[in-house]
C-alpha cells in the first residue's frame, strides 16, 4: 500500500496538534509555577487545595481529565455568560494545561527543595531581596535540577495530546481515523505505525531541545552529574 | 445538577467496575514486574546483544504514546498469534483473542520498559560490598539473593512500584478504545445511558483519587514496616 | 559598634542560645571558641538574621532592633553592613568565581558592571584566585571555594565580617592557604568575628577570645587571659582537649 500518500494529509493536522501542545506547555508551566510557589510557601488552606489539584492531575487518567474539561467547561463558561466561546479544541487545551501543570509542579517542587539551604543563607546574608534571590541564585539552580524531569513531562504531554480526538478535537490522530474509515479500514496497522513514527519524532525533537539546555547548564560538572539530588519518575504518565 | 437520585445509582454502577479494573491492574503489575526484572538482570549482568535490544525496546516504548501501542496490539497481535500457532501446528483461531487480553499484553509491554528501569535503579543502589561479605561468609548465590539482595532491592523499589501501579490503573482507561470496560469506560457507559455526563465523570474522578490515596497509604505502611525489619 | 543583648533562641524544645551578651568595638578581631553544638554558628547567624531569636536586642552603630519586633529595614541595613563567610562555603553554584564576587555589587549595591568588575578583580587578586575567575564552583577545590567566599564577602566592603568555621570543612592540606588569607584580612583592620576550632590561629590573630558553652558566653577576654589562665574548669578542659587534639 502507499503509506506515503497519507502522510501529507496527516501532517495537515499537525499545526492543531502543535497548537494544543504549546498552549498546554505554556499555560501548564504558569500553573505549575503558581502551584509550586503556593506549596513551598505553605500558605494555609490554599496550599491544601493546591495539593488536591496536584493529586487530581496525577492520579486521574488524562482521558478522564479531558472529558471533565469537555463537560465541565461549558458550565463554567455559562456562569460567566459568554456562550459561543467553546470548542473541543479549547477543552483539550484547558484539560491538558491543568494536567501538565499538576504534573510539572511535582517536578518543580523537589527541584526547588533540592537547592542547598546554604545558597539561601548566602544570598540573604548579602542582602538579596526574595525576588533577587529566586531569579539570580535559587531559580537557576532549581532549573538545572528540574531539566531532566521537565524533559519527561514534555514527552508525556505529547503522548497525551494523542488522546484529544476522544473529545472531538481534529488532531493528527483524529485525521488518521478519518483516513482509515475512508480507506475501508484496510490499512489500520500501517496507519498506526506511521502515527507511532510521527509521535516518536516529536518526542525526539522535544528531548533534544531539553538535552541541549541540560548540557549547556554551567552546573553540569563531573561530580554534579553523578549525584543528582532529586529522583525523576521513570514511568510514563497517562 | 448533582442530584442524589442520579449520583447514588451512578456511583453504584461505576463502583461495579472497580474489581475488574483492579484485577487487570494486578495482573499487568505482576507480568510487567517479571518481564521488567528479566530485562533489568540482563542489563545488570551486561549480557551482550540482548542488552542492546532491550535498550532499543525502551527507547521505542518511551517515544510511542500508549494509545497507539494499544491500537497496534489490537490490529497486530491476532495475526501474529495466528502465525505463531500455525507454525506450531495448533489449530486455534487467534482472531477471537478477547480484547482484554490484548489490552493486558499491550500495557504490560509498555510498563515493562519502565519497571526494568526501576528495578535496575534499585539493583544499582545495592552496594556490592554486602555480596562480597555474604560470599566470604559462604552464602550460596541463591541464599544471597533470597536473604540479602531481594529484600533490599524490593524495599528500595517500593515507592516507584507504587507509581507504576497507579500508572497501570490509569492506563487501563485507554481500554475503552477497544471496548474493554474499566472504571473510566463504565463511567462513560453510565453517562451515555442517562445523559448526566459530568456527574458520572466526577464520580469516576473521586474513585480514582480515593484509590490513589489508598494505594499510597498501603505502600507507605509497607515500606515503613519493612524498613524497621532491615 | 555591635552590641548583642540577652539573645535567646530555641529550635523546637532545645534551647540553643540562652541569653547571650556580646559587644564588639570597631577594629576588634574576636574569636569565638567552644564545644560543638553550643550555638556559635547560630549566634553569628543571629547578627544577620539568618537565625531568628525569640528575644533579645541588637545595636549596630545607629541601627537598633528588638528581635521580638524585627523589621525588614533594620535587618536589611545590618545585612548590607556585614558579610558572612560560611563553613560550607555557600558559593553560588550557578555562577563563575568572578560572577559570584560581582553579583552582590551589581544586584544589591547597584554598582555599574564595570565598577563591580574592577572591585571583584581586585579582591580576587587579594585572595590569589585571579587565574580561576572564570571557573565554576564544581571545578574548584574546597580551599579555592572558601577563598571565593572570602573575596565575595570583602567585595561588599562590610563594616564587620563574620567567619563561621571557615576551615573546618577543608582537607587538612588546604587549611593553610585559607588561614593565610584570613590573617591578611583581619590584620587589615576590618572588624571581624571568627568562629573557629583552630586554637593556635585564634590566639595569634585575635585581640579578644570569647568562650561559648551551653548557649551562653562563659568567658571573654584577651587571648592571654583566656588561654593562659582559664577562668573555669570547663574552659580548661575544653582547651586541654582541643590542644591535645591538634
Ligand atoms: N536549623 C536547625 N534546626 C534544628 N536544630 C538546629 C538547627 N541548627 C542548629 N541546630 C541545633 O542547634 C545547636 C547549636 O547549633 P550550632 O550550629 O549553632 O552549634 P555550633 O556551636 O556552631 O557547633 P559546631 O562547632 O559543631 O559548628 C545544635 O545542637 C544543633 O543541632
Ligand atoms: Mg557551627
Amino acid at each position: 500500500m502507499d503509506v506515503s500518500a497519507m502522510i501529507p494529509e496527516l501532517l495537515s493536522a499537525l499545526p492543531l496538534t502543535l497548537a494544543i501542545t504549546f498552549t498546554a506547555l505554556i499555560a501548564g508551566f504558569c500553573l505549575a509555577l503558581i502551584a509550586t510557589t503556593l506549596r513551598v510557601r505553605r500558605v494555609p488552606v490554599i496550599s491544601h487545595l493546591v495539593d488536591l489539584y496536584v493529586s487530581y492531575a496525577r492520579s486521574v487518567p488524562v482521558v478522564l481529565q479531558l472529558f471533565v474539561a469537555f463537560y465541565g467547561l461549558p458550565l463554567l463558561v455559562a456562569l460567566f455568560g459568554s456562550e459561543d466561546f467553546f470548542s473541543p479544541t479549547i477543552a483539550a487545551m484547558v484539560g491538558l494545561s491543568f494536567y501538565h501543570g499538576g504534573y510539572l509542579s511535582e517536578v518543580m517542587r523537589p527541584a526547588y527543595l533540592a537547592v542547598d539551604r546554604g545558597q539561601h543563607d548566602a544570598a540573604d546574608s548579602l542582602g538579596y531581596t526574595f525576588r533577587q534571590k529566586i531569579t539570580r541564585v535559587v531559580g537557576p539552580q532549581a532549573v538545572h535540577f528540574a531539566l531532566p524531569g521537565y524533559g519527561n513531562s514534555i514527552i508525556y504531554l505529547i503522548h497525551n495530546v494523542a488522546l484529544v480526538m476522544y473529545i472531538g478535537a481534529a488532531d493528527v490522530m483524529a485525521t488518521a481515523h478519518l483516513i482509515m474509515e475512508r480507506d475501508y479500514n484496510q490499512y489500520q496497522f500501517e496507519t498506526y505505525l506511521v502515527l507511532a513514527v510521527i509521535y516518536s519524532l516529536m518526542c525526539l525533537v522535544a528531548w533534544l531541545i531539553v538535552r541541549f539546555f541540560e548540557l549547556r547548564s554551567p552546573m553540569q560538572a563531573p561530580e554534579a552529574t553523578t549525584t543528582t539530588p532529586i529522583k525523576n519518575e521513570l514511568i510514563a504518565s497517562v | 445538577m448533582f442530584d442524589t437520585d442520579i449520583l447514588l445509582p451512578d456511583t453504584q454502577e461505576i463502583l461495579g467496575a472497580v474489581p475488574v479494573t483492579l484485577g487487570m491492574a494486578f495482573l499487568i503489575f505482576g507480568l510487567s514486574t517479571i518481564v521488567g526484572s528479566i530485562f533489568a538482570l540482563i542489563e545488570y549482568r551486561r549480557v551482550p546483544v540482548l542488552r542492546e535490544l532491550i535498550m532499543a525496546y525502551k527507547i521505542v516504548f518511551k517515544g510511542v504514546p500508549m494509545v497507539i501501542v494499544i491500537f497496534l496490539a489490537y490490529f497486530g497481535l491476532p495475526p501474529a498469534f495466528q502465525f505463531l500457532f500455525s507454525l506450531l501446528g495448533i489449530n486455534f483461531n487467534a482472531h477471537e483473542t478477547p480484547n482484554w487480553v490484548i489490552l493486558v499484553v499491550a500495557i504490560t509491554g509498555c510498563v515493562a520498559a519502565f519497571q526494568s528501569e526501576i528495578i535496575k535503579g534499585a539493583l544499582n543502589a545495592f552496594d556490592t560490598g554486602q555480596s562480597d561479605a555474604a560470599h566470604s561468609l559462604g552464602y550460596t548465590g541463591g541464599q544471597l539473593f533470597r536473604r540479602i539482595l531481594f529484600p533490599q532491592v524490593a524495599l528500595t523499589a517500593i515507592p516507584d512500584l507504587t507509581t507504576s501501579m497507579m500508572v497501570i490503573m490509569k492506563a487501563l482507561s485507554l481500554g475503552f478504545a477497544i471496548e474493554v470496560v474499566d472504571i473510566f469506560a463504565q463511567s462513560q457507559l453510565t453517562a451515555a445511558l442517562n445523559y448526566y455526563y459530568l456527574e458520572a465523570f466526577v464520580i469516576a474522578v473521586v474513585i480514582y483519587m480515593v484509590i490513589a490515596y489508598i494505594v499510597t497509604q498501603i505502600a507507605d505502611r509497607l515500606e515503613r514496616a519493612l524498613r524497621v525489619r532491615t | 559598634m555591635l552590641e548583642l543583648k540577652d539573645i535567646k533562641l530555641s529550635y523546637g524544645s532545645t534551647q540553643v542560645l540562652n541569653g547571650v551578651n556580646l559587644s564588639v568595638k570597631r577594629g576588634d578581631v574576636v574569636s569565638i571558641i567552644g564545644p560543638s553544638g553550643t550555638g556559635k554558628t547560630t549566634l553569628l547567624k543571629c547578627i544577620n538574621y539568618l537565625a531568628k531569636p525569640s528575644s533579645g536586642t541588637i545595636a549596630f552603630d545607629n541601627v537598633r532592633m528588638d528581635y521580638q519586633r524585627a523589621d525588614k529595614a533594620a535587618v536589611q541595613a545590618i545585612r548590607l553592613r556585614t558579610a558572612m563567610v560560611f563553613q560550607q562555603f555557600n558559593v553560588f553554584k550557578n555562577m563563575t568565581v568572578l560572577q559570584n564576587v560581582m553579583d552582590p555589587l551589581v544586584v544589591v549595591q547597584r554598582k555599574s558592571t564595570d565598577e563591580a568588575r574592577e572591585i571583584a578583580l581586585r579582591e580576587l587578586e587579594r585572595v590569589g584566585l585571579s587565574s580561576k575567575r572564570d571557573s565554576y564552583p564544581s571545578q574548584l577545590s574546597g580551599g579555592q571555594l572558601q577563598r571565593t567566599g572570602i573575596a565575595r564577602a570583602l567585595a561588599v566592603r562590610p563594616d564587620v565580617i563574620l567567619f563561621d568555621e571557615p576551615t573546618s570543612s577543608l582537607d587538612p592540606e588546604l587549611v593553610g592557604e585559607v588561614l593565610k588569607v584570613i590573617k591578611d584580612v583581619t590584620s587589615s583592620g576590618i572588624t571581624s568575628l571568627l568562629v573557629t576550632h583552630e586554637m593556635q590561629f585564634a590566639k595569634n590573630i585575635s585581640n579578644r577570645i570569647v568562650f561559648m558553652d551551653r548557649g551562653v558566653v562563659a568567658a571573654d577576654g584577651s587571648p592571654a587571659e583566656v588561654f593562659d589562665a582559664p577562668s573555669s574548669p570547663r574552659l580548661a578542659q575544653f582547651l586541654q582537649s582541643e590542644l591535645s587534639f591538634q
